[in-house]
């Protein structure tokens, strides 16, 4: 091999291990979460889907962002609750659905949990309103019906 | 039957089965009234289901297409086509 060769082969096998070790670190990372989730922690699930919603360390797939945000937004994360509302306002992984992506902003725009940022409730506010004004009249109605229901089904701690 | 509406036929079956360049082109059909009356409440249904499992690449015609029709429609023709999408993405959830 010639000394260029030679010069070509390391800089390759040294940028091949600067990608791999990354990847690599990040599938350990996306492992780790997933445990997490699935043993029920909210903010791993909420983790392992924002990981899916950008590929980072799982081939991107919006279907499965979606389902790990609704099992931490279920559980009260705000962070995932906004973050269906984006999901439902895009129609990222679910068709475009302005009554649920209105009933989830609003969920988070509605908190009245001491210590809970304002400057979150007021974007999620924003957000809402700017779904709204594409809605009809009758259609409002239906996710303020659903946050109604969802919160009766998800006391919040005492 | 015509040759179009053949075709309409056709791309309902595959997009039943999931597949998304079909769920376009029904979107195409009934947004260019070809095969079928022209109605866009429908051709946004399968733009919008077409966008939601769409991959990378195909997003951001998908997003297009199904923000035209968007345009092209009021709130309450909005709804209705949402509402049906709701329902059809239900009744076929994504193989795991």
């Amino acid at each position: 091999m010639t000394h260029a060769g030679r010069f070509v082969a390391v800089i390759a096998v040294l940028t091949a291990l600067a990608l791999c070790v990354p990847v690599q670190a990040q599938t350990r990372f996306v492992d780790a979460l997933r445990a997490r989730a699935e043993a029920g922690d909210a903010e791993a699930q909420y983790n392992l889907g924002v990981s899916y919603a950008y590929g980072q360390g799982v081939p991107e797939d919006d279907v499965e962002a979606v389902r790990w945000f609704r099992l931490a937004a279920d559980q009260g994360s705000a962070d995932a609750q906004y973050s269906l509302g984006v999901m439902y306002a895009d129609g990222q992984g679910v068709p475009q659905d302005y009554v649920q992506a209105h009933m989830w902003y609003n969920l988070v725009a509605s908190r009245q949990t001491v210590g809970f940022p304002g400057g979150f409730r007021h974007t999620a506010a924003e957000a809402r309103d700017r779904v709204a004004d594409l809605m009809t009249p009758t259609q409002i109605t239906e996710p303020q019906r659903l946050a109604t229901e969802w919160d009766a089904a998800h006391p919040r701690e005492p | 039957m015509t040759q179009s509406s053949i075709l309409v036929h056709l791309y309902r079956l595959a997009a039943d089965q999931g597949d998304a360049p079909a769920k376009g082109n029904l979107g195409r059909m009934y947004g260019d009234g070809e095969g079928v009356p022209k109605y866009y409440v429908e051709a946004h249904t399968w733009f919008n289901l077409a966008t939601s499992r769409a991959t990378d690449e195909q997003r951001e015609d998908a997003v297009e297409d199904r923000d035209q029709a968007a345009g092209l429609m009021n709130p309450t023709q909005l709804a209705e086509a949402q509402r049906l999408a709701r329902e059809w993405d239900a009744a076929h959830p994504r193989e795991p």
